[in-house]
């Protein structure tokens, strides 16, 4: 992992002491990353309410789960937005089990592909280390090609299955795989990851 | 499936860490990863990179109303749950985690002029909760057992209770007899918790109402109550209302099931400052 990905020692002492009960510093985490993880979880689902009831479920995990929290695994930044993803999943697929995705959903979502590597914001997240984290991951994605963009898009936010990204986008379910593999592996060398951990 | 081989599992590794393997095939890759360290280091350097695709969501503005809302839920949640663990480590109780204590999204706005009758949460009868010099005790185990909703009204009493946006009315009795009762309005959630005690119990076919009354006069409901038999009584209610649109509480003795203009003495009357 880069260094300036790196939660600040005092983020990783706040998760410390969410572990042992300390409400008061899950506010502190909450005020500090609930912008991000709003972020994500309303990129996965769409809609403001869903999203809000996710960033609940996002904290209230990590107050119950703080003590398995390895600083040796990742920031507290991914920690938290790891834990976002499943739980803005878990709603996004209880909600297709009770209603069937529609065309323009999937049309949004190819473009979301795109947008989710060109839009650019006023950073609602306060930590500078995760705000120039946060554009070094949407530069390495855009330079991936389109259409493994497009699948990581596709998995990462939308939890579709590879055959479901296969019926979606009408490719062969090996070709699918192969651009998942493809494309995380290019994201990773460009983010550094493995020479950082090889090194 | 019969054992993969090494590159196949290699080939598996990326969709493997975004969970995106069936159920046999995932079986299979981490039947593998258990023995060969190889693939670990892989699979360990792309959960790292899946983790970072996060941070490529777009920005997003969490409104502050959402995010005020969401915290003062989530802090009430854990008040609840430390709460919850030093009963559990009392030997007092099972362990049940709070649930979230989400408003409803759309509170029904005043009518203009009218009278409006919400819908009044009773505690202290049913479930068997006291609140006590800022504690709240559970009467009986068995009661909180049989009351699963008894525990999501004790979390919503906590979350009226709490946050930065509360204000509190004292009401003391109009003429000489006992009881007081506190209104804490948690002007964030647009949430009313209503905390009284040693009132007299009502005559048969009588109740206790609330009422909010407003700069210009008008006196909206806020439910009816009945104390338990030691007089205290616990209710809560969601209702928004403008922070500079409340002049006083006040209680009143009415006929059963409410009224929908205050008939009755006041009982119980206080000033909001």
């Amino acid at each position: 992992m880069i260094a300036d990905v790196r939660s600040p020692d005092d983020a990783d002492a706040l998760v410390t002491r969410v572990a042992g009960g300390d409400e008061h510093a899950l506010g502190v985490l909450y005020d500090r990353w609930s912008p991000l993880v709003f972020s994500v979880c309303v990129h996965i689902l769409g809609d403001d309410d869903e999203a809000e009831e996710a960033v609940e479920e996002t904290f209230w995990q990590a107050w119950r789960q703080a003590e398995r929290y390895d600083v040796t695994r990742g920031a507290v930044a991914t920690w938290l937005t790891t834990i976002a993803r499943s739980r803005a999943l878990d709603r996004l697929r209880a909600s297709r089990r009770r209603q069937e995705e529609t065309m323009s959903h999937l049309s949004e979502t190819k473009r979301a592909a795109v947008d989710a590597t060109t839009r650019r914001g006023d950073d609602p997240a306060r930590s500078a280390e995760v705000a120039e984290r946060r554009v070094l991951v949407r530069q390495a994605l855009l330079a991936l090609p389109l259409e493994q963009r497009e699948v990581l898009e596709l998995a990462y936010f939308r939890g579709l299955s590879q055959t479901e990204i296969a019926e979606h986008t009408g490719q062969p379910l090996g070709t699918v795989k192969t651009r998942v593999r493809l494309a995380m592996e290019k994201l990773r060398d460009r983010l550094g990851i493995l020479r950082e951990r090889d090194a | 499936m019969s054992a993969m081989t090494h590159e196949e599992v290699r080939e598996l590794l990326a969709a493997h860490v975004m969970e995106l393997l069936l159920p046999e095939e995932r079986a299979s890759v981490v039947a593998h990863l258990a023995g060969c360290a190889e693939c670990a280091r892989e699979v360990e350097s792309l959960r790292a990179t899946s983790a970072e695709l996060a941070l490529a969501a777009p920005d997003r503005s969490f409104d502050a109303r959402r995010c005020n809302g969401v915290r003062s839920r989530l802090l009430a949640r854990t008040a609840a749950d430390r709460d919850a663990r030093a009963r559990l480590a009392a030997g007092q109780l099972p362990e049940r985690e709070p649930l979230s204590l989400r408003p409803p999204h759309a509170t029904a706005p005043e009518s203009a002029g009218g009278w409006r009758t919400a819908s009044m949460v009773l505690a202290a009868s049913v479930a068997g909760l006291i609140l006590f010099g800022g504690s709240i005790l559970v009467q009986s185990r068995r009661e909180l057992a049989q009351a699963r909703e008894s525990e999501s009204q004790r979390q919503r009493l906590i979350a009226g209770l709490i946050g930065p946006g509360v204000r509190l009315i004292e009401l003391a009795p109009t003429e000489r007899r006992p009881g007081s009762a506190r209104m804490f309005w948690n002007q964030t959630l647009g949430a009313w918790t209503f905390l009284a005690y040693d009132l007299a119990i009502p005559a048969e076919g009588r109740t206790y109402q609330i009422w909010l009354i407003t700069p210009d006069d008008r006196r909206i409901s806020a439910g009816i109550f009945t104390p338990s038999a030691d007089g205290n009584a616990i209710a809560t209610t969601t209702y928004a209302l403008a922070a500079d649109s409340l002049t006083a509480v006040a209680v009143t003795e009415e006929p059963a099931g409410g009224v929908d203009a205050p008939s009755g003495d006041i009982v119980l009357l206080g000033a909001a400052r």
